[in-house]
């Protein structure tokens, strides 16, 4: 069983952590508070003040001088994904009729992660038929759905 | 049925592709031990807030924060800290796991909770219909059993 260990209870929080993240954004956006710019920006400056606010406090990080200019790169290249991915996010879920939709297409990022992942990673994992008929189930899924909406 | 030309459903397929860049980016830097885990929850947060400050300054639309209701300005806040929480609980997560694989398949079951509490609480999504959630239990059944039988 692979469901289990630390991992696990982190992945459970997160996933927690996720239905208020993604509740509370289309709730922000259905009532106008702010438009789907002002979110995406405080949101972000937001998270930088609280990165900041980790970094003093934690005394073992190392200050961006320390590490080599790829690995900067690297984390800059990361953030910026990931800034993309919460410009597209928020776009999608103030246009969509429903969260869950955007939440469902996203979440088919799983097969794409296990390919690059198996192709490019140590741990490559190969055919199987069992996990054709997973991706199987989670299509005809997303076919009820869209056929019920 | 969901019409595949619809704006939202673009913004989906570019998140899908922003969203594993991320994720295998982060497993990445973590099995090569580049970083720590605390350094790069703390370095993306810094960059994510200087690439916000960057677009407050692009976007001549964008109210500044004292037009902004005190009420919407704690929103924020509060996800704010929301996603700080996550990156750190998802960053270790995926740091203490085989694969990345298994980690996002347990976020993926944030959609069952994000469907029932939209459907319940929000007035613009539709109503509760025990076909979609189905779908949605189908769904993450097959992403769970994708997952379980990858071979390590």
């Amino acid at each position: 069983m692979i469901f289990k260990g630390k991992w696990f209870i982190l992945a459970v929080t997160a996933m927690f952590i996720v239905v208020i993240l993604d509740a509370g954004k289309k709730y922000i956006l259905d009532l106008r508070l702010l438009n789907p710019n002002e979110l995406i920006i405080y949101t972000s400056i937001g998270i930088g003040i609280f990165g900041l606010l980790h970094y003093f406090c934690d005394k073992k990080c190392r200050t961006l001088v320390q590490f080599n200019s790829k690995i900067i790169l690297f984390l800059f290249m990361l953030a910026l994904m990931g800034y993309l991915f919460n410009v597209v996010f928020v776009n999608s879920i103030n246009l969509s009729p429903d969260v869950t939709l955007v939440g469902l297409i996203v979440s088919l990022n799983i097969i794409f992660i296990y390919l690059i992942s198996s192709i490019f990673f140590e741990k490559s994992p190969s055919f199987n038929f069992d996990v054709f008929f997973g991706l199987i189930l989670t299509l005809i899924g997303i076919n009820i759905i869209s056929k019920n909406f | 049925m969901i019409n595949i030309y619809n704006k939202w459903f673009g913004y989906s397929i570019l998140g899908i592709i922003f969203v594993c860049f991320v994720d295998l980016g982060r497993k990445y830097v973590l099995d090569k031990n580049m970083i720590m885990v605390d350094e790069l929850i703390i370095y993306l947060a810094i960059f994510a807030g200087v690439l916000g400050t960057l677009h407050f300054i692009l976007d001549r639309k964008c109210r500044y924060p004292r037009e902004i209701k005190p009420k919407s300005l704690f929103y924020v806040f509060l996800l704010a800290i929301s996603v700080y929480a996550f990156n750190m609980s998802f960053t270790r997560s995926i740091y203490y796991a085989s694969d990345v694989t298994w980690p996002v398949i347990m976020i993926s079951l944030a959609a069952i909770f994000i469907y029932l509490y939209s459907s319940l609480f929000f007035d613009d999504s539709p109503e509760f219909d025990w076909k979609i959630l189905v779908g949605v239990l189908l769904t993450v059944a097959g992403l769970g059993i994708i997952s379980v039988y990858f071979t390590e």
